[in-house]
């Protein structure tokens, strides 16, 4: 079975784990539920062969689960104790929405994200948005590394001694480069017929298969435990 | 004469936030024509080209007089993708010329943009496949390409419907020798087939022989040469259509003993692989080879942003690196903050700001600066620095030829007191600024010469080298 699944059932999955992030479990079948829904994304993204992501953000989450609930609890005290507590909790309660919106952002193809929202009747006008936001992770990340290269051979990479600038001179220049970079990018857009008064087509054509239905069954199970569970029983 | 394409009648633009602008321009192009559209920095050309595509005034804002027409329609009354759908346009800048990150996605951007059916859009792709060679190309991630193979991409996807008018703005900016004269080859198929092509560039030797007229550009007002003789003739440096027929003197060798840097076996992944070379103070070395061949990844690995796998590199700290983008490498508040990041010596500050023409701009910010002041500022802290080695990429690209000469002299002039090392494919500022050629090919030194009247034979014959290999 191909690992491929379709834009939708990917944003999907994001609207619900980021439901789910948002309440807290409480009970281990909510707990339970919770960790798988993390799971899919990690297999996932090994599926998509991003094995080093894949492993970084199990050790992590690995790591942040053990000490919740091994090393800590409601009587921990002390600095180091309560640091951990603020940062595992973070950690347990939002990385599996960070896991699978990375998953979603490193395996979906832009004009993919374009036709997905085609299909599902969103206006141009945001999927054009959506879909510049996507284009310009990459873009942003090439940028940065370029400012940070040129820091370095400056001998400013650490604000020249004073650590108040290094973010300055970080963002100012990763700031003027993503606006005209912007600027061209759009241009380049509607001089080949973007923003036309014409009903956009596309080249994708996108099939819910079998997987993706599992998945948003599944998904969709998650979604029901934790609201009947929270609020209902 | 063919049919009318295009035709302007006093034609005027001001932009709303500055005094540049063009005025009252007048012509017509005709089918099947090669225009090149040229003059100095400012001159107004990109103001006229952003005319032509229409993003004066659907983007830039300003007051637009005069009429355009297309194909005899008024352009007031055409729509943005009307008017693309008769005038395609190629970009300067490789990075943000793409919208989408896979190259197929890229070609039928503009058919989905258009509206076409499924079925129509995999016989147009391809047929574009076939017309431009396309082949190898197909599917792959934007990020992964050369140059030449982004530009053949950008061209592909700007004619996807079937426009007969071009634009091009600056192409040789971005692109090695080679693979400039493969496009001034590709330009002349598309004169043969019919279509229109306007050329927006400071460098034309790639053009030789296949322009009809040039449109030559003097602080907003134009010129119209009708022949390519006749513009050769005009005197405007014309010599740089036939580039390795320039006569500019050969510099007597500066060099002093003194080695400042040595790099013993160099290797770097499978990018580079056993380089060996030492700079001289008062030596002017300029890293030659095609996009791809490792002239960056040399230079990063001499600013030790990246360590070589293998090999040592040998200096008293690091070289100042300017790089090919200004907006990198400024951090500075203050043209002036910017200078006293390099050294504090309020002096030699002041010196270098007035000899660069800058000390009026020294409150202003960095990126306030135009492309040119920014270079210049660049050079100042170059020269404020005391660094042994000062490494330049591609500082002349998208430069008109008269600040090419004068970066030429600035270089000639930072070398007194250090070793300067400049990656370039500028023919013409080579010839300038060059005491000693460093041919890189396929991740080794093909050759290392000192230039002079004996070895120009040698120069000359890498760059035919390069044409060759992307033919």
């Amino acid at each position: 079975m191909s690992a491929k699944l379709d834009p939708r059932t990917k944003l999907y999955m994001i609207l619900v784990v980021s439901a789910v992030v948002m309440m807290s479990a409480t009970t281990p079948l909510l707990w339970g539920v919770r960790i798988a829904m993390t799971m899919i994304p990690l297999i996932l993204l090994v599926a998509e062969k991003r094995y080093a992501s894949a492993l970084r953000f199990t050790i992590l989450y690995a790591i942040a689960l053990v000490l919740t609930f091994r090393f800590l609890s409601e009587e921990s005290t002390g600095i180091v104790e309560s640091l951990l507590i603020g940062y595992c909790g973070i950690a347990v309660q939002f990385l599996p929405a960070l896991i699978t919106a990375w998953y979603v952002v490193r395996t979906t193809k832009i004009d993919e994200f374009m036709s997905a929202m085609q299909r599902m009747h969103v206006p141009d006008g945001i999927a054009i948005s959506l879909a510049v936001v996507m284009r310009f992770f990459p873009t942003i990340k090439e940028e940065y590394a370029s400012i940070t290269d040129a820091m370095k051979m400056r001998g400013i990479a650490f604000g020249g001694g004073r650590p108040s600038k290094m973010v300055e001179y970080r963002m100012i220049p990763l700031l003027f480069s993503c606006v005209n970079i912007g600027d061209e990018l759009s241009a380049a857009a509607i001089t080949r017929g973007l923003g036309g008064k014409v009903k956009r087509t596309s080249v994708e054509e996108l099939h819910l298969r079998v997987f993706d239905w599992l998945l948003i069954l599944a998904f969709t199970a998650a979604a029901g435990i934790f609201v009947v569970f929270k609020y209902i029983l | 004469m063919g049919q009318k394409m295009i035709e302007a009648s006093e034609l005027g633009f001001t932009y709303a936030d500055s005094e540049e602008g063009i005025r009252e321009i007048s012509f017509e192009i005709y089918e099947g024509e090669v225009i090149l559209l040229t003059g100095n920095s400012g001159c107004g050309k990109s103001t006229l080209l952003k005319c032509l595509n229409g993003l004066i005034p659907e983007v830039t804002e300003g007051e637009l007089n005069g009429h355009i027409y297309v194909l005899g329609k008024d352009r007031e009354g055409m729509k943005m993708h009307e008017l693309n759908r008769e005038i395609g346009s190629v970009f300067q800048n490789p990075r943000s010329q793409f919208f989408t990150d896979n190259t197929t996605a890229e070609l039928v951007f503009p058919m989905e943009n258009y509206g076409y059916s499924k079925e129509e859009m995999d016989r147009h792709l391809q047929k574009l496949t076939e017309d431009f060679s396309l082949q190898g190309l197909l599917d792959r991630s934007v990020y992964e390409l050369s140059s030449g193979e982004r530009q053949m991409v950008a061209l592909a996807s700007s004619l996807t419907m079937d426009q007969k008018v071009l634009l091009f703005d600056e192409p040789s900016a971005n692109l090695d020798y080679g693979n400039a004269m493969k496009l001034g080859c590709l330009i002349r198929e598309m004169k043969q087939k019919g279509m229109t092509v306007i050329v927006s560039d400071h460098r034309f030797y790639y053009l030789n022989g296949i322009i009809d007229r040039v449109f030559f550009m003097e602080s907003g007002h134009l010129r119209i040469y009708d022949s390519e003789e006749q513009f050769k003739q005009s005197g405007y440096h014309s010599r740089s259509f036939d580039i390795f027929h320039l006569d500019v003197p050969f510099r007597e060798n500066v060099g002093s003993d003194e080695e400042v840097l040595s790099v013993e076996d160099v290797s770097y992944k499978d990018i580079l692989k056993d380089i060996n070379f030492n700079l001289r103070k008062g030596e002017t070395t300029v890293i030659v080879g095609a996009n791809g061949a490792g002239k960056t990844t040399l230079a990063k690995l001499m600013c030790r942003s990246i360590k070589p796998d293998h090999g040592k590199i040998r200096m008293k700290g690091i070289p100042f690196f300017i790089m090919q983008d200004p907006d990198y490498q400024l951090f500075g508040t203050s043209v002036h903050n910017e200078l006293t990041l390099v050294k504090k010596d309020e002096e030699s500050i002041k010196r270098y700001l007035e000899h660069f023409g800058l000390y009026e701009y020294r409150h202003t910010h960095p990126f306030d600066l135009s492309g040119g002041q920014k270079q210049r500022l660049q050079i100042a802290m170059a020269m404020l620095c005391d660094k042994e080695v000062i490494l330049f990429d591609e500082p002349t690209s998208g430069l008109d030829v008269s600040s090419m000469q004068k970066v030429s002299a600035e270089i000639i002039h930072l070398s007194r007191n250090a070793a300067t090392v400049v990656i370039s494919h500028d023919y013409e500022f080579i010839r300038h600024v060059a005491d000693r050629i460093i041919y890189l090919k396929n991740g080794s030194i093909a050759e290392d010469f000192q230039l002079n009247k004996e070895n120009l034979s040698l120069l000359n014959g890498i760059f035919y080298e390069m044409q060759e290999e992307v033919k």
